[in-house]
């Protein structure tokens, strides 16, 4: 598999966005933290972790990324 | 912040700078090592961090403090305050006869298999409605109140199993056909709250002695 490096900015910027909503909600406590938490921090989390494997399953298409 | 809530977000800030370090050098995975890096970073880091980060969630969901933070509850944390021990909730709060930080917790949970699930789902389904504007003019119990729930704390005890007042209707206590509610039948009562003689260290008075 390569790693091109757009592929792994687009995966890893919504990583880190979910990671760092996620953690802004635990300084606070109360119920809107938690949906904050499910709702935005752990979708953008995991739709990046869903790109990367879909990356790294599906291989790179015809048109691939010289980056 | 909690401790969990702590390390969680140094792991997090780890992550984040290895996920910016890795994508701006994408030619350091090139190697084994430098894949099982990717894995563990764009993988195994995130998923572990949202999981133990959902159930520190879960767990702070338990805490008096998270229930009465929706106003509509606030008056339910207040007659933990009544300075009188007929009522069962103040009673049981006052007198550490429940955790006081997971009070609401303790007494509002079935004490079965997916109790703690069903707990939960019932509480997203609140502030959905909380959220939505539709809280009902009379909130109420979505079943009627289980001996279960008593006994889980109480049929253990000594003072409960040779009490002499409870002697006679133990089995039916047990088998759940006769509640205990119908004798000690006061509880939150918040159509009177402004009646009630509050205790100095009732949740949201102050520290508790």
């Amino acid at each position: 598999v390569n790693w091109p490096r757009t592929r792994l900015l687009r995966s890893g910027t919504l990583i880190a966005l979910g990671l760092l909503v996620e953690a802004a909600t635990f300084f606070f406590g109360g119920p809107v933290p938690f949906l904050v938490f499910a709702l935005v921090g752990c979708v953008l989390a995991l739709a990046g972790v869903a790109d990367f494997l879909h990356y790294v399953l599906a291989g790179p298409g015809p048109a691939p990324d010289r980056n | 912040m909690s401790p969990t809530g702590a390390v969680l977000a140094v792991l997090v800030a780890a992550t984040v700078a290895a996920i910016a370090v890795l994508a701006s050098h994408p030619e350091a995975l090139g190697s084994r090592k430098g894949k099982a890096l990717a894995f563990l970073i764009y993988l195994v880091l995130p998923v572990a961090v949202s999981g133990v980060g959902a159930m520190a969630h879960m767990e702070k969901a338990k805490e008096t403090e998270f229930c009465l933070s929706c106003h509509v509850m606030k008056p339910y944390g207040e007659s933990l305050g009544y300075d009188d021990a007929a009522f069962v909730p103040a009673v049981h709060y006052q007198n550490n006869l429940v955790p006081r930080e997971r009070a609401c917790f303790t007494c509002h949970t079935t004490y079965t298999l997916f109790g703690d699930v069903k707990a939960k789902l019932n509480g997203l389904r609140h502030v959905w409605v909380y959220y939505s504007g539709q809280v009902p003019e009379k909130i109420s119990l979505y079943q009627p109140y289980s001996n279960r729930e008593c006994l889980n704390c109480h049929a253990p005890a000594r003072s409960f199993l040779e009490g002499g007042l409870h002697a006679d209707v133990m089995p039916a206590l047990l088998a759940n056909e006769t509640s205990c509610k119908e004798c000690h039948d006061q509880f939150h009562d918040v159509a009177n709250l402004a009646a009630h003689a509050q205790w100095k260290g009732a949740p949201g008075k102050g520290a508790a002695p």
